[in-house]
């Protein structure tokens, strides 16, 4: 909707007209608010998930400020708490979340229900990732928080950087979870189907096995796997030192995931329990 | 069921400020609110579900799919919600593409699937409220859930129902939202007699207001009492439409009796009359049972034959049912 001045005086002063909100924008929002707020609680009453999603990024921050000791306290160290939390959040509370929950509630029954009424398929997905979401958002604060307390972790140099790559991380591993669900049967499964996932992620991250001990070649390719190009930008952003060069190649990976994580659930996420 | 007053009036929107997004269909008043024709419907297997069917739904009617288990009925209801592509063959709701044109049929139609479920772990009020915020024009809550009887189980986990109360809910949900057209595919499974009675009370109630409904069911009795109009899906087919008369009038009359008694002449029998032997008995079929059924007892009579485990089963949907389910038959006239 727009507003426009009078033709016949188009110099005189528009008194300010209001424009009000798209009436469209504001359905969206209702719904999605509607259906995440019932995630949210359903999130609350999952004792399990919460456990997992909730004490193990915390128990990672206790384990590593009992074993690192001051090699954390170097540029070096900083980078490697930066990587350790950062895909521990982005794996465990929102790529296993995101997949679990799609599962769970497309087995049973609900993601066809709330296809038969007014959200559309992005709203419905929307919801669904938002409470992994928020609970990986307010994990980051509590870990840095914790992190910079504890292990002396500095505040990011480059935070708009750093805050890019968090984010485009959380859509795409968004998207990964969603796909992933595509090919999990139940939620059970959802352990094994995971794996694959985890696997290339942390070995292409260098989380495992450090890339500077791969073969060129083997780094040069785990450098674009999903978790790597994310890593890669929230480190850069975190020590502050950024190449524009690489920073934008690294922009482009993350998108082209994306991109392409997008398609693979527009394409292949299933809806119904039946095939 | 205390309150289906309430439903049948179209509350005055609580959010006025959103308009109600959909047009009356382009057909203007009196279109049907479902059109479906040459309608097919194939899996990724290669099984053809739904192999070309057509029919429509009129707004202020029930139309009911009958059909045995795997007739194609879920399958063509999946499409008509648009939740599913047709393979071949064109589907209107209220004048629309469902899957294309999803944004405006969504807000005037009401589903009730076979297996759409609700997350177990949300409490009956929570559940209602979460569906009643994706909608444009929701009805109260409490009056919906009234309606079913469901206001008492309100603090109650969805996961805690049982099967009829889960049932009821899903009612709710569909009639939440004020829906010109209801899609209910099998509503009343798993529901106590009582509660299927009250269901169908509320649906009649609906219908009266102008609703239209698309019911699919393999409860004979279910489409006795609600259908204005019918059609039996068989293999993916069509076999018989039209009204409960209609189709009724599809199969005859049949009197039966143990073998041994033999047939009668055909002199007994008229035109429009068969004899047949089915297994151990002697079966006549007649589209007027009462005079054949006389005819055939003035022979016994006459001929001093005692008629064992004598049976005169009037023509009902449920034979007429029974029959177009048991054969291949394409199209019935």
């Amino acid at each position: 909707m727009s507003t426009t001045a009078p033709a016949a005086h188009p110099t005189a002063p528009v008194p300010p007209v209001p424009v009000p909100a798209a009436p469209g924008r504001r359905d969206v929002l209702r719904r999605s608010w509607s259906l995440a707020r019932a995630e949210v609680v359903l999130l609350r009453r999952n004792r399990t998930l919460l456990f997992s999603a909730t004490l193990l990024p915390l128990g990672l921050v206790a384990l590593l400020a009992t074993t690192g000791g001051e090699r954390l306290r170097t540029a070096d160290g900083a980078a490697a708490v930066v990587s350790l939390l950062t895909g521990t959040l982005l794996l465990l509370v929102v790529f296993y979340t995101v997949l679990s929950t799609a599962v769970a509630r497309r087995e049973d029954g609900v993601l066809q229900r709330l296809r038969t009424g007014e959200c559309s398929d992005g709203e419905v997905l929307a919801a669904l990732c938002a409470p992994p979401l928020v609970l990986a958002a307010a994990q980051g604060v509590l870990l840095t928080a914790l992190a910079a307390a504890v292990l002396g972790l500095p505040l990011p140099g480059a935070p708009l950087l750093a805050l890019a790559g968090l984010l485009l991380g959380a859509v795409l591993f968004c998207l990964v979870g969603l796909v992933t669900a595509a090919a999990t049967r139940t939620v059970e499964s959802a352990q094994l189907t995971s794996l694959p996932v985890l696997a290339v992620c942390l070995l292409g991250a260098g989380l495992v096995v450090p890339l500077d001990s791969l073969p060129p070649a083997a780094a040069a390719v785990a450098e674009l796997t999903p978790l790597a190009a994310v890593l890669e930008l929230v480190r850069a952003g975190w020590a502050g030192a950024v190449d524009g060069k690489e920073a934008v190649g690294q922009l482009l990976t993350c998108g082209a995931w994306t991109v392409l994580g997008a398609f693979a659930v527009t394409r292949w996420f299933r809806w119904s329990p039946r095939p | 069921m205390t309150n289906l007053d309430g439903l049948l009036h179209r509350p005055a929107s609580p959010r006025p400020a959103t308009p109600r997004p959909a047009t009356p269909p382009p057909g203007g008043p009196g279109a049907n609110a479902v059109d479906v024709t040459d309608l097919r419907r194939s899996f990724a297997s290669g099984a053809e579900a739904v192999r070309g069917i057509s029919f429509s739904v009129r707004p202020g009617e029930v139309f009911a799919l009958l059909g045995t288990n795997g007739a194609g009925k879920t399958s063509t209801v999946d499409v008509v919600a648009g939740l599913a592509r047709p393979s071949a063959g064109t589907v209107r709701v209220l004048g629309h593409d469902p899957v294309r044109e999803r944004r405006l049929v969504r807000p005037r139609t009401g589903v009730v699937l076979q297996s759409g479920g609700l997350p177990g772990e949300l409490t009956v009020a929570e559940a209602a409220r979460m569906w009643a915020g994706t909608l444009s024009r929701p009805r109260p809550v409490e009056e919906v859930l009234t309606a079913l009887d469901l206001l008492d189980r309100g603090p109650v986990a969805v996961k805690a129902l049982s099967g009829g109360e889960r049932r009821r809910l899903d009612l709710a949900l569909a009639l939440l939202g004020t829906p010109d057209l209801l899609l209910l595919d099998e509503p009343t499974t798993g529901l106590d007699a009582e509660s299927r009675r009250r269901v169908w009370d509320l649906v009649r109630a609906l219908v009266a207001g102008g609703t239209a409904v698309l019911l699919t069911t393999h409860h004979l009795e279910e489409a006795e009492e609600l259908a204005d109009r019918l059609a039996v899906l068989h293999r993916g087919r069509i076999v018989a439409e039209g009204t409960l008369e209609e189709v009724v009038a599809t199969h005859r009359a049949e009197i039966r009796w143990l073998a041994a008694a033999g047939s009668p002449p055909a002199a007994v029998l008229d035109g429009g009359e068969t004899s047949a032997l089915d297994g151990r008995h002697v079966v006549v079929r007649t589209s007027h049972l009462q005079r054949t059924a006389s005819r055939v007892l003035r022979w016994a009579d006459d001929a001093g034959v005692e008629l064992a485990e004598l049976r005169a089963t009037p023509a009902s949907l449920e034979t007429a049912f029974l029959a177009l389910a048991r054969t291949d038959q394409e199209v019935l006239p």
